[in-house]
C-alpha cells in the first residue's frame, strides 16, 4: 500500500477514534445527569443500571484509545511560531544598533511608543476588571452561609470581568506582535556583534539564597509552633463535602 | 521482524516518564487503602508532597499541598508558616519542574495525550487561556478560603468546586470500593458537577497536551512565579541562543521562551537545539571525549542508582502494607459494640468540654436515658461547622427528651474550645472528647468521613446512621420516628 494511502487511512482512524472518545465522554455526562435528574439518587445499584445502558460507547472509545497506543508514532510538527518579543530580544543583544539610519531610528521609537501606549491601556482594562473582582471578592457582606450561592454570585462578577481581559489582551497582544515584527524586520539587517560567554548572575544567586532562607524559616516556625498538628488532622480525615462527594 | 521490534522500541517510555510513575507510586504507597477502601492516617500524611495528589485518596501517604494551604487559612498562623514554607521551598528548589517530573496528575494527562486523535495546537488563544489559572489561584485558593476562614468556616473551594484529582483519587477512588458503598447516599449535585468537570478534562486530556496544568491548575501557577529563579530547572543560554525557532515549536506548553512561567522543565526543547543553548540549570554539556571514558562508570551509576530507588519504593509499599488500621489498633475494638443501623451499643464515659478547658464531668450516651444523637464533627471541616446550628436547634427543643452530643475530632486542641466559647457559650448542646484514638468514632462505624452522625434510641440501639451533612427536617424526622 502507497504511504498516501496509508496516510488517509491513518487520518480516517484518528477521526473514528476521536468521535469514540467524545462520544464516549458524552455518554458518561449523560448518565450522571440520568442517575441526578431522572432516578433521583444515587445508590451503586442504580449506578450500575445506568451505566449498562452506556457502556457499548465507552467500552468502544476505551477500546480504540488502548489500540491507538500500539500504533506507530507519526512525526507531527508543530507550526508554532517564536515569540516576535523574544526574537526581539535576541536581536537587541546580537546586532550593532549604531548601524541604524536616522529613519530608522525614527521609526522603531514610533514602534516602541505605540507599544507603551497599547500596554497602558492594556494594563488599565486589567487593573480596573482586578479592583472591580477584588472589591467584590474581599467584601465579607458578599459572602453568606449559603456558601454554593455565594460562590456562584461571584462567579458572575468574575466571568464578565475575565472575558474583559481576555478580550483586551488578545487584541492588544495581536497589535504588539505586529509591532514587534515590524521592528524585528528592520534589525535583523543590521551587522552582528560579536558575543561575550555568559556570566553568572550574582543578583538571581542572592534572591534565591533568600527565598530559601525565608522558606527554611517559616517551615521551622511553623514546625516549632505545631503548625503540622492541623496539616494531619485534615489528611488523615475526610471532609466529604470537600472532596466533592457532598 | 525487526521494523516491528523498532517501532516496539519507539513506545519505550522516556526517563522523565519512568520519574514521573515512580513519583506517582510514591506519593501513593499505601496501596493496601486501595483493597480495604480506607485512607492511610499515620504521621507521614504531615509531611505535604510536591505535585497535585489528593490526601483523600486511599493510597496517598502525603498531604496535597493545595489542600493544607487552604486549609491552613482557618487554622491559624503555625499552619499558614508551615505549609506556606513548605512551597515556598519546593517552589524555590524545583519551579515547576514539579509539575514535569512529579506531578502524578500530570502523568495522567500526558498519558492521556499519548492517545493518538487530531490534537489541539497551542496558540494565542490557549497563550491567554492560560492565564486562567492565576484567577484560579487568587479567587478559589486565597480570596474564598480567607474570607470563609474569617467567618470561621473553613472552605477549601478549590478542592471542593473543582480539583479533578480529588474527584478521580479521592471520590472515585472510595466510591469504586464496596466497602464504602453507603457513600452512595451522600452524593448530590455537588458530585455531579464535580464529576462532569472531571469527564471533561478527561476527555479535553486527549485532545489538549496538559490541559488542566495549562489552564487550571492553581499548583502549576504558584510554582510558575518561581520558575526564573529556582535552583534546579531549564536553562537557556542567550548567547548562544540563534533564535531558529525549534524549542518553541517543539514544546507543547504555551511558553513565550524557554525556562518562562509556563515552562514544565521537561527537557524535551534541549534535544532540539542545534546550538546546545538549553541545558538543565547546574549542569554542564560534556564533551564528547569525556564522556567515552565515562560510559562505564555512569553505567553502573545508572544501575545502582535504579536498585536504590526500586529499593525505596518497594520498602514503602511493604512499610505501609503491614501497617495496621487505625481500627485494628483499637482497645473498645474487642468489645461488642454494633455499628449498624438495628445494633446495640453500649457507652463509655465521655469527658466533657464547657468550652474554657476540659472538664472532669464526664457523660455516657447510652446510661442518659434519654434519645440520643452523637454527632462527629471538626472545626477544620465546613459542612460540620455549617450543620452544628441544627443541633442546637434539635437540643433546645427536645431538652427532656433528647440528647445531643458532639464529638470534636480533635477537642484536645486548643481551637476547638476557643471555637465553642465563641460561637456555643451557653448552648444546650453537650460538646465532648472522644475517647483516645477517636474509639467512639470508630467503633460507631465512622470511615475517616466528617460529618458523622449517630442517632441512638432510649436503649441505646442505632436507628439511623448519617454520613453526609444535615437539615434540621433530617434530624427532626430521625428523632419523631423513634418517638413515634
Amino acid at each position: 500500500m502507497k504511504e498516501k494511502h496509508l496516510n488517509i487511512l491513518w487520518l480516517c482512524f484518528k477521526i473514528i477514534l476521536s468521535l469514540s472518545i467524545i462520544c464516549a465522554g458524552l455518554c458518561l455526562i449523560y448518565g450522571v445527569l440520568c442517575i441526578y435528574f431522572i432516578e433521583g439518587e444515587y445508590s451503586r445499584q442504580i449506578v450500575a443500571d445506568t451505566f449498562k445502558s452506556i457502556a457499548v460507547p465507552v467500552y468502544i472509545g476505551a477500546g480504540l484509545s488502548a489500540i491507538s497506543l500500539f500504533l506507530p508514532l507519526v512525526n507531527e510538527k508543530s507550526k508554532t511560531k517564536i515569540s516576535p518579543k523574544f526574537k526581539l530580544e535576541l536581536l537587541n543583544q546580537r546586532k550593532d544598533l549604531s548601524a541604524l539610519t536616522e529613519n530608522n531610528k525614527v521609526f522603531l521609537k514610533k514602534q516602541q511608543k505605540n507599544r507603551k501606549l497599547i500596554q497602558i491601556l492594556e494594563a488599565l482594562v486589567i487593573a480596573v476588571s482586578i479592583v472591580a473582582f477584588l472589591i467584590y471578592g474581599l467584601n465579607g457582606n458578599n459572602y453568606t452561609k449559603d456558601i454554593n450561592a455565594s460562590v456562584i454570585n461571584a462567579m458572575y462578577v468574575l466571568l464578565p470581568c475575565l472575558l474583559a481581559v481576555f478580550i483586551t489582551t488578545d487584541i492588544c497582544e495581536s497589535f504588539k506582535d505586529k509591532s514587534y515584527k515590524a521592528e524585528t524586520d528592520i534589525l535583523i539587517k543590521l551587522p552582528s556583534l560579536k558575543t561575550e560567554p555568559l556570566k553568572a548572575d550574582k543578583k538571581l544567586l542572592v534572591i534565591r539564597c533568600i527565598i530559601f532562607l525565608a522558606a527554611i524559616l517559616m517551615l521551622v516556625l511553623g514546625l516549632a509552633t505545631g503548625g503540622v498538628y492541623d496539616v494531619l488532622t485534615k489528611a488523615v480525615n475526610i471532609c466529604t463535602e470537600c472532596i466533592g462527594l457532598g | 521482524m525487526k521494523k516491528f521490534f523498532k517501532k516496539l522500541a519507539a513506545l519505550k517510555p522516556s526517563k522523565r516518564k519512568l520519574v514521573q510513575l515512580y513519583a506517582a507510586l510514591l506519593f501513593n504507597a499505601n496501596i493496601k487503602g486501595f483493597v480495604t477502601g480506607n485512607i492511610y492516617q499515620g504521621q507521614t500524611k504531615a509531611m505535604c508532597v510536591p505535585g497535585l495528589n489528593c490526601y483523600s485518596c486511599p493510597g496517598a501517604v502525603g498531604a496535597c499541598p493545595l489542600g493544607s494551604l487552604q486549609g491552613s487559612f482557618s487554622a491559624g498562623k503555625s499552619t499558614i508558616f508551615y505549609v506556606c514554607g513548605i512551597l515556598a521551598l519546593f517552589g524555590i528548589l524545583l519551579g515547576r519542574t514539579i509539575c514535569g517530573w512529579l506531578c502524578p496528575f500530570g502523568l495522567i494527562q500526558e498519558l492521556l495525550y499519548k492517545i493518538k486523535t487530531p490534537k489541539v495546537k497551542k496558540s494565542v488563544f490557549t497563550r491567554i487561556l492560560s492565564f486562567f489559572k492565576y484567577v484560579v489561584l487568587v479567587f478559589f485558593v486565597l480570596i474564598v478560603p480567607i474570607t470563609y476562614a474569617f467567618r470561621d468556616t473553613p472552605l477549601p473551594a478549590f478542592c471542593k468546586y473543582i480539583c479533578p484529582a480529588g474527584t478521580l483519587e479521592g471520590g472515585l477512588g472510595l466510591l469504586s470500593n464496596k466497602v464504602n458503598e453507603s457513600y452512595f447516599s451522600m452524593l448530590g449535585p455537588l458530585f455531579t458537577w464535580k464529576f462532569l468537570l472531571l469527564v471533561t478534562i478527561v476527555v479535553a486530556s486527549i485532545f489538549i497536551f496538559r490541559m488542566f496544568c495549562r489552564f487550571i491548575c492553581p499548583l502549576g501557577a504558584l510554582y510558575g512565579l518561581f520558575n526564573k529563579i529556582s535552583f534546579f530547572g531549564i536553562k537557556l543560554d542567550t548567547q548562544k541562543c540563534i533564535g531558529c525557532n525549534k524549542c518553541i515549536s517543539k514544546c507543547k506548553m504555551d511558553i513565550k521562551k524557554v525556562g518562562d512561567a509556563e515552562c514544565i522543565s521537561c527537557g524535551e526543547c534541549a534535544g532540539v537545539c542545534p546550538t546546545g543553548a538549553i541545558s538543565f540549570k547546574g549542569t554542564k554539556k560534556i564533551p564528547a571525549d569525556d564522556l567515552k571514558g565515562n560510559i562505564k562508570a555512569r553505567k553502573i551509576t545508572r544501575i545502582i542508582s535504579a536498585v536504590v530507588l526500586l529499593g525505596i519504593l518497594v520498602g514503602a509499599i511493604i512499610y505501609y502494607w503491614n501497617i495496621p488500621d487505625a481500627s485494628q489498633q483499637l482497645p473498645m475494638q474487642e468489645t461488642s459494640y454494633g455499628n449498624q443501623v438495628g445494633d446495640k451499643c453500649f457507652g463509655e464515659d465521655l469527658n466533657i468540654a464547657t468550652g474554657e478547658e476540659i472538664t472532669q464531668n464526664t457523660i455516657n450516651p447510652i446510661e442518659t436515658g434519654k434519645i440520643t444523637v452523637i454527632n462527629f464533627w471538626g472545626t477544620w471541616c465546613t459542612p460540620c461547622v455549617n450543620e452544628l446550628p441544627y443541633f442546637e436547634q434539635i437540643a433546645n427543643e427536645y431538652k427532656e427528651n433528647v440528647a445531643v452530643i458532639a464529638i470534636h475530632s480533635e477537642m484536645l486542641k486548643e481551637t476547638a474550645p476557643a471555637y465553642i466559647k465563641e460561637h456555643y457559650p451557653n448552648s444546650d448542646l453537650i460538646f465532648a472528647c472522644d475517647t483516645e484514638n477517636a474509639g467512639y468514632y470508630t467503633t460507631l462505624g465512622g470511615r475517616g468521613t466528617y460529618p458523622y452522625t449517630v442517632v441512638l434510641d432510649h436503649e441505646g440501639v442505632i436507628t439511623e446512621i448519617f454520613f453526609s451533612s444535615l437539615e434540621y427536617e433530617d434530624l427532626k424526622e430521625a428523632i419523631e420516628n423513634i418517638k413515634n
